[in-house]
């Protein structure tokens, strides 16, 4: 009988799951079906509950620590490279006749650029998520001091006698310039929005910083973006130069004879009806051209060809003879080189009407580009030898550094820096997030629009079916992950939805992406893009007593007339932490003319600072303007009541929040703070 | 079952299935690394009457390049005619035209390269002409359809493989015919103008589904565009033009295709004969068709490219001219282009950013630009309404779809600043932007809101205009 009671057990347990085999399969089907939003994914639980894992073993397991090198600067000598490995948090220094990583020093928290002093003994090296400067000692390869800077500094530059560095505060929008005798923060300047490149001219007499994002400007008037123009020796702003219709200058270099400055530079189509891609309808890449001798005009020129674009454009570097600059394009993997003889001929022969018109022209490139190079995955920083002979490109997402020889134009070796050897499915998805092959005629990545994964600041006409209509603020990628829906509209469930299809037919325009495309892409916006810490207004969770005030006012739920706020039209009701958002559609008074019937996602507010403009089509240029100007009918909360200072408060304590990590981490102060009783 | 009784059933199970095999191995065969190409009798070739390759008597034949001679093997055996051979983009198929007897239209084929059968993909009234593979399991081919006159004219459709699905994709008084896909994932075609002149073959790119048809490539004018185009890996787009003024003999050229209309390099200028047709192969290395003089035949040889330089003659016959030859191998797909096309839809929407820019961009003293401040719209037969430009030269419209129009711009006195432009059509939700009238094509667009789009689209045709005369005095004409 034990014998037959074996056989009924095993019977019936093989019953139960071919009975369950169906309904479940069918349940998982509809499951991915929804979160996919098409029919035919694959059923792959690891794709969407494995790859997508933050925290804990497995993601760890399936995760890489990657170097990332960014920028680079080269020994007086030209023996040694200084590699700023971003996501290493490390300084490698790589000897160039080995080809060999010498040392990896750990320094601040995501570097971002580096500079040495003439005599070779010593460098500087920014950490942008540390507000601070670390100079090390090239000899001991220790660092041997910590300069406290502005917010995010990124690009460093010396003065000519070496005893200032100037600082590009990329998070406050400054330059800190420090007394390196005195070890203090000398002045800041006011530079650009989002300065984040500086370099200094031939005659050292001035320093001229590149920003990314344009100043604030009203919808419908064009970009503008400032590059502030130093006094070396005053030390005071001389001049700001405007770059009109321009954005996104990552990077600036200055020809030896300093007949010329060149700043990498992107034009968008935000405001004309994003309808197609066709004819460089919604993005061109160029290089914006100072002439200081001329009055120090601007001109405009781009890199891109009638077919194909060249996105992203990111450094540039001059040869020491004058003739030709180099610029990499970390969107399409390839280094253009420019003969400036032929920039100079076209500028000197040109009236002002033609180098405007020229200034959109998609052919006038095979006037001056003399060759594309390729690259590695994600090209950055270059540096060129000292006597100008090899280049140096950091190709970001390989972990390598593509040396280039400046008279053949062609790679001649790979450096490798020896991050992991295997290439991670989030790792993957980072990669398609920075390329424009995804976009036809590779006019654009994701990253075009989402520079440093967060957002460019302007707001574009998304032409739903008709043109003209449904503004669209570009979000940021950061922290998005589990907060669905997506598009101010809500429409999209999910991420694989956001990014699938339609993406593909309405912004893309070229094949989508497949599954495992898909997938990687998911797995990386999921996991591998957090905020920058918020140490501008929050660096150590402590609040000041205008944010704490502010903080009263936010999770207030009675005026100051004593009358009861709504629920629904409470702040922490729409914006609750960790990420400030419900995840619920809401009408805060904001809909427009100009847009389709709809509800709005409440957005999340973490590092909402820095996210300006504010509102689905970026009406709000501040914090304050939602509601002094945007919220009439206290639809937008209760706002109408509060008096100045508590309005300034309760902005103060806005910028201050932070990544969702630390209000999780967190959770029992901020429940408290919503259920105080 | 003692082991010897086992092996002698293994053995015998294991005769019983090669003898079982064998049949069908023998009815298969490897294309993989042939040439693939179509022989036209000497008698019926008639060469620059027509862009349509539609040859009689024609046969699709396979050779080994490497042992041409004893090798040769026609594919097309069961049909009367058969032309226009396009391998698949795993080899393993062949798209062709053909017509079982004489008198009949000419339809598209699709044969199984490794059995030799082949099964029928279009069957209608008309002759249909240079089919191609497309992604996602669709072609683009010719078809008949009627025209103005009793000529027919040729327009684009897409299908199906399995000839389902067919969608018109070229609505303009032209003769359309596919040229090649380029690795972007659009189409390429001949396009030559028919009414209200005939006009020179072009290359025009567009997508797949009929929409952004834009010039790709023009020689000057009376050139022929005559062969297929390809693209290659490193960009360059490879094809046989006759360019008036150069004797009578095509020549193989390119053509970058990130910068078509500028970018032309002839390789072949020094040849006395006249190529016909060309394959790129993975060495580098094209397959032409050449006809080293009036007497001889065309014949299939292989060309350096670096070298600019013929190599030796892979095939050739007294009796029949070489062309189109193909290589079978598997190559690399193009990008699967969306498609944003509603059939449910009637309009599409066109935004003009500004009329007044224009292919003459900067004027002078002598000659000051004129301003234009309506747009009249011409369907075939008559005017379908003037518009007036907001003041920044915008115009925003919404257009019936697939249906052929030109544009004219007028200033305030109704008469004619530029145009007419070419024939342009919308497919049903098609949105479209221009930056201006026959405008410099290289040029991209100023950022700036138009002011139309602010406003409804104007309705074409335009109501209360729809008769009316088409203006005619004539400042500038294209």
């Amino acid at each position: 009988m034990r014998k037959y009671i074996k056989f009924l057990f095993i019977v019936v347990v093989l019953a139960v799951f071919g009975l369950l085999r169906i309904p479940v399969h069918k349940w998982s089907r509809q499951h991915v079906n929804y979160i996919t939003a098409v029919d035919d994914h694959p059923l792959n639980c690891l794709s969407c509950h494995m790859y997508t894992q933050k925290d804990g073993v497995i993601a760890k397991l399936i995760n890489a620590d990657y170097l990332s090198p960014f920028n680079m600067a080269v020994s007086p000598d030209g023996s040694k490279l200084y590699v700023i490995a971003q996501e290493g948090n490390t300084l490698l220094v790589v000897g160039t006749e080995t080809d060999k990583v010498i040392e990896s020093i750990a320094v601040g928290e995501r570097p971002h650029s580096v500079v040495i002093k003439s005599d070779g003994n010593s460098a500087f090296v920014s950490n942008q998520w540390a507000d601070n400067v670390y100079e090390i000692n090239l000899t001991s390869l220790k660092i041997v001091d910590t300069l406290k800077t502005g917010s995010g500094p990124a690009e460093l530059v010396l003065s000519a006698d070496e005893k200032f560095l100037y600082v590009v505060d990329s998070y406050s929008s400054e330059v800190s310039i420090i007394d390196l005798q005195t070890r203090t923060e000398l002045k800041r300047l006011m530079a650009g929005n989002n300065p984040v490149a500086a370099t200094l001219s031939p005659d050292r007499n001035q320093v001229y910083v590149t920003s990314r994002r344009t100043l604030a400007m009203p919808y419908g008037t064009p970009p503008m973006t400032e590059l502030t123009v130093i006094d070396a020796a005053t030390q005071r702003v001389k001049e700001r130069k405007i770059f009109e219709n321009a954005y996104i200058m990552e990077n600036v270099a200055f020809t030896p004879s300093g007949d010329m400055a060149i700043a990498t530079l992107i034009r968008p189509k935000n405001l004309i009806p994003a309808i197609q891609v066709e004819r460089g309808w919604m993005m061109t890449h160029g290089i914006g051209i100072i002439e200081p001798g001329n009055d120090g005009r601007i001109i405009q020129l781009l890199l891109d060809e009638p077919n194909a674009y060249y996105s992203d454009p990111f450094d540039i570097v001059i040869t020491p003879d004058g003739e030709k600059a180099f610029v990499t394009h970390s969107g399409v993997d390839f280094v253009t080189v420019i003969d400036l003889h032929a920039i100079r001929t076209l500028l000197a022969e040109s009236t002002a009407e033609e180098l405007d018109y020229y200034s959109n022209h998609l052919g006038i490139s095979s006037r001056y580009v003399i060759k594309r190079i390729p690259t590695g995955a994600n090209p950055k920083g270059l540096v060129l030898s000292p006597d100008g002979k090899y280049l140096y490109v950091a190709e970001r997402l390989e972990d390598r550094i593509a040396v280039i020889s400046t008279e053949e134009m062609e790679t001649i070796k790979t450096i490798d820096l020896k991050g992991p050897s295997r290439i991670t499915v989030a790792r993957k998805g980072r990669r398609l997030l920075n390329n424009a092959g995804f976009t036809f005629q590779n006019q654009y990545a994701c990253y075009t629009c989402h520079p440093d994964s967060h957002e460019d600041g302007l707001v574009y006409n998304m032409a739903g079916k008709d043109m003209g209509r449904n503004l669209a603020n570009v979000q940021t990628l950061r922290d998005i992950g589990d907060i669905p829906p997506y598009k101010w509209n809500g429409k999209n469930s999910s991420i694989y939805k956001q990014d699938g299809m339609r993406f593909s037919t309405i912004l893309t325009r070229t094949e989508s992406f497949d599954f495992d495309e898909l997938d990687a892409l998911v797995a990386y916006i999921v996991t591998g893009i957090k905020n920058p810490p918020n140490l501008r207004y929050n660096p150590n969770g402590e609040l000041t007593a205008a944010q704490k005030r502010g903080k009263t006012i936010f999770y207030r739920t009675h005026t100051n007339c004593g009358k009861e706020i709504p629920v629904e039209n409470r702040c922490f009701t729409c914006h609750p932490p960790p990420f400030f958002t419900n995840m619920e559609m809401a009408d805060v008074g904001t809909l427009s003319e100009t847009d389709d019937p709809m509800l709005f996602d409440a957005p999340q507010l973490n590092n909402v600072y820095e996210s300006a403009p504010y509102l689905h089509d970026g009406r709000s240029a501040t914090l304050e303007e939602l509601w002094t100007t945007f919220n009439d009918e206290d639809k937008h909360g209760v706002g109408n009541d509060m008096m100045k200072d508590q309005l300034n408060d309760l902005v103060e304590y806005l910028k201050s929040l932070r990544d969702a990590k630390y209000y999780k981490d967190n959770i029992e102060t901020y429940k408290a703070d919503i259920n105080p009783e | 079952m003692s082991l010897r009784q086992a092996i002698f059933l293994a053995g015998t199970i294991i005769a019983v299935g090669l003898t079982s095999i064998v049949p069908i191995s023998c009815n298969s065969r490897s294309m993989e690394g042939m040439v693939v190409f179509t022989r036209v009798p000497i008698d019926n070739f008639d060469f620059q009457e027509d862009i349509i390759h539609n040859f009689p008597g024609a046969q699709i034949v396979a050779v080994n390049p490497d042992k041409p001679e004893g090798s040769e093997v026609i594919l097309t055996t069961d049909f009367y005619s058969a032309c226009s051979p396009e391998i698949s983009y795993d080899a393993k198929q062949m798209l062709f035209v053909a017509q079982r007897n004489e008198h009949e239209p000419w339809q598209v084929w699709e044969m199984d390269l490794k059995n030799g059968t082949s099964k029928q993909i279009t069957d209608f009234g008309e002759s249909c002409s240079g089919p191609a593979y497309l992604p996602a399991g669709r072609l683009v081919f010719s078809r008949q359809i009627p025209g103005r006159g009793a000529e027919p004219v040729y327009a684009l459709f897409t299908m199906n493989l399995d000839g389902s699905n067919i969608s018109r994709i070229t609505f303009q008084p032209h003769n359309d015919y596919p040229a090649g896909i380029l690795r972007d994932g659009r189409i390429l075609m001949f396009s030559k103008q028919l009414y209200p002149k005939a006009g020179d073959i072009m290359y025009l790119a567009m997508r797949p589904n009929g929409t952004k048809a834009e010039l790709f490539y023009k020689g000057v004018h009376n050139s022929i565009l005559h062969s297929q185009a390809y693209e290659t890996m490193d960009g360059l787009v490879y094809f046989i033009e006759w360019e008036q003024g150069r004797g009578e003999k095509g020549e193989i050229v390119s053509v970058y295709q990130n910068r078509p209309l500028f970018s032309k390099v002839n390789y072949t200028s020094e040849f006395p004969g006249s190529f016909y047709a060309l394959f790129p192969m993975p060495s580098g290395e094209l397959l032409v068709s050449y006809r080293p003089s009036e007497t001889d035949p065309v014949a299939l040889y292989s060309f350096s490219v670096q070298e600019k330089s013929l190599g030796e003659s892979i095939y050739n016959h007294t009796e029949y001219h070489v062309l189109e030859p193909v290589l079978v191998e598997a190559y690399s797909r193009p990008r699967n282009l969306p498609d944003e096309v509603d059939d449910k839809q009637s309009t599409g929407l066109l935004l003009c950013q500004n009329i007044n820019v224009t292919a003459t961009p900067f004027g002078s003293e002598l000659n000051p630009l004129l301003k234009a401040t309506r747009v009249e719209l011409l369907g075939i037969d008559k005017s379908l309404g003037i518009v007036p430009v907001e003041e920044d030269g915008s115009v925003y419209l919404k257009v019936i779809a697939d249906t052929p129009v030109r544009f004219q711009t007028l200033d305030e006195d109704g008469r004619i600043v530029y145009g007419p432009s070419a024939w342009i059509w919308l497919r049903p939700f098609e949105r479209r932007g221009c930056v201006g009238c026959h405008e410099d094509p290289e040029l991209s667009p100023e950022n700036f809101v138009p002011l139309s789009v602010k406003k409804q689209p104007v309705s074409i045709p335009v109501e209360s205009t729809q008769e009316h005369e088409h203006s005619s005095t004539v400042i500038i004409v294209e």
